[in-house]
């Protein structure tokens, strides 16, 4: 089911509505209105129990649940803990709950977003996917964590900047969305990169300034006897890991060595390192927090509603100049642009 | 009847030599290549969309293109997000005969098992 047609139905309908799906829909209709009235009955009690919160306290306890699969496959599984719930002996649970609240927080004290559609939308995150699952993913509707396979990855919700990630995606789709494909794809999976790392650099306390964060994507992620740091490196792309095994971090760090591959969408996760050091490297050139200048020069380019879904680095690259140039004049501008040049995508500041 | 597996995407890169395995049931003991013919057959392989696409806003999910030749050759690339039971149960088994057949790495656990999907 597309987003498009979900998120309606959980966020509009009134509880009576919802009732009756539950009493005479089909099995699959039935499910949602059961999860939607469970997750309404959260945020009411939310509600209740705190008769005035200003705005950025209410986006920072937007319902959230975190479910188990159960090592199965079927989504979103076995609910394990909500707003209401309290902690679990889960650690995978508590990891992905920190995450996702974190990356609530971040979006709603920084960006003025309320949850990743901006408009309050119940967030849910199944843990223990599958058996052996080498894998985390965004559905369009939730966020999906394996547990790793022990040898060559751990649990992947390890690392919180992971669930940034994953729910970044989300914020994507409902910002206009990037095509999975190509550039736009591996812009997309940089903007997940850059917010799931502001998403770290912001939990951590005391909170990393750019020069100080260390730009890593799920550090800690690799299994034991793995040889490598993460991921993905966003400061030095390509560096992350060589191991026999999982093979040398394929990231490029410049347009030269763009990788050209019909695999992985046209290597959305392989050339997202290029725009991933052009962020680092604003960050980096602004000085101080992430989110204080460069986060927002890019989270404007995201939601800007002119941007084509089908955007190219250059596209992209321009629309961070005309941004930066909005927000913080020719230097702002001067800066991004420098970035990117770094990377080899070139741009115009505007006069 | 030969079976090749390929997989790409993912939160997580995949181990190259995991990343495109195959089967020959000519090389394989015949309770091997009877059940591998068998979830051939329950995963309805003419029957499905030669390609899945999946869902608007999507990201990080695995895509698996099976090969399958027999008298002929049928292939399909299914999503992980569109991937229904036989069809999961029709990639596992083809990357645990790959992995019977496959070099050791240094990484596999005691009994050697990990698997990517």
């Amino acid at each position: 089911m597309s987003s498009d047609t979900h998120h309606p139905i959980e966020c509009i309908l009134p509880p009576h509505v919802l009732d009756a799906i539950k009493k005479h829909g089909t099995a699959d209709q039935k499910e949602r209105a059961r999860r939607t009235l469970e997750l309404s009955a959260t945020l009411r009690s939310n509600r209740e129990a705190q008769p005035f919160r200003p705005v950025q306290s209410l986006v920072a306890t937007a319902t959230t649940a975190i479910y188990t699969a159960n090592h199965g496959t079927t989504l979103p599984g076995t609910v394990v803990r909500t707003n209401t719930g309290k902690k679990s002996s889960d650690v995978a649970v508590n990891e992905a709950w920190t995450g996702l609240k974190a990356t609530l927080k971040l979006y709603g004290d920084k960006f003025d977003r309320n949850s990743v559609d901006g408009a309050g939308m119940p967030l849910i995150g199944t843990v223990h996917f599958d058996q052996d699952y080498d894998n985390a993913y965004w559905n369009g509707e939730q966020m999906v964590f394996g547990d790793g396979d022990g040898t060559l990855f751990n649990r992947f919700t390890i690392a919180i900047d992971i669930m940034g990630h994953e729910l970044t995606h989300g914020v994507t789709q409902h910002s206009g969305g990037m095509d999975y494909q190509g550039q736009a794809g591996a812009l997309n999976e940089s903007m997940s990169d850059v917010f799931g790392s502001m998403v770290k650099q912001y939990h951590a306390s005391p909170r990393t300034k750019a020069a100080d964060a260390d730009w890593l994507i799920g550090a800690g992620l690799l299994a034991p006897g793995v040889k490598g740091v993460a991921l993905r490196s966003m400061k030095a792309p390509g560096t992350a890991y060589d191991d026999p095994t999982l093979g040398k971090d394929p990231q490029p760090a410049d347009m030269a060595h763009y990788v050209k591959t019909t695999q992985d969408n046209g290597g959305v996760h392989i050339n997202s390192g290029i725009p991933n050091r052009a962020f680092y490297l604003a960050a980096v050139g602004f000085g101080g927090y992430a989110w204080a200048k460069a986060g927002p020069v890019w989270y404007q380019a995201l939601i800007d509603p002119t941007r084509p879904s089908s955007n190219s680095f250059a596209d992209f690259a321009q629309l961070t100049v005309t941004k930066a140039h909005g927000l913080y004049g020719a230097d702002g501008a001067g800066i991004v642009a420098d970035a990117w040049q770094q990377v080899g995508v070139a741009t115009k500041v505007p006069a | 009847m030969k079976v090749t597996l390929t997989q790409s995407g993912g939160f997580a890169p995949l181990p190259p030599a995991l990343a495109t395995v195959a089967v020959d049931s000519a090389d394989l003991e015949p309770a091997d290549a009877a059940h591998l013919a068998g979830l051939v057959d329950a995963a309805h392989l003419d029957t499905r969309p030669r390609v899945s696409a999946a869902p608007p806003g999507a990201a990080d999910y695995r895509t698996s293109t099976l090969t399958v030749t027999d008298r002929r050759t049928v292939v399909v690339e299914v999503t992980e997000l569109d991937a229904d039971p036989a069809f999961r149960e029709l990639v596992a088994e083809v990357k645990r005969l790959a992995r019977t057949r496959a070099p050791k790495t240094g990484h596999e656990p005691e009994g050697g098992d990990h698997d990517v999907v």
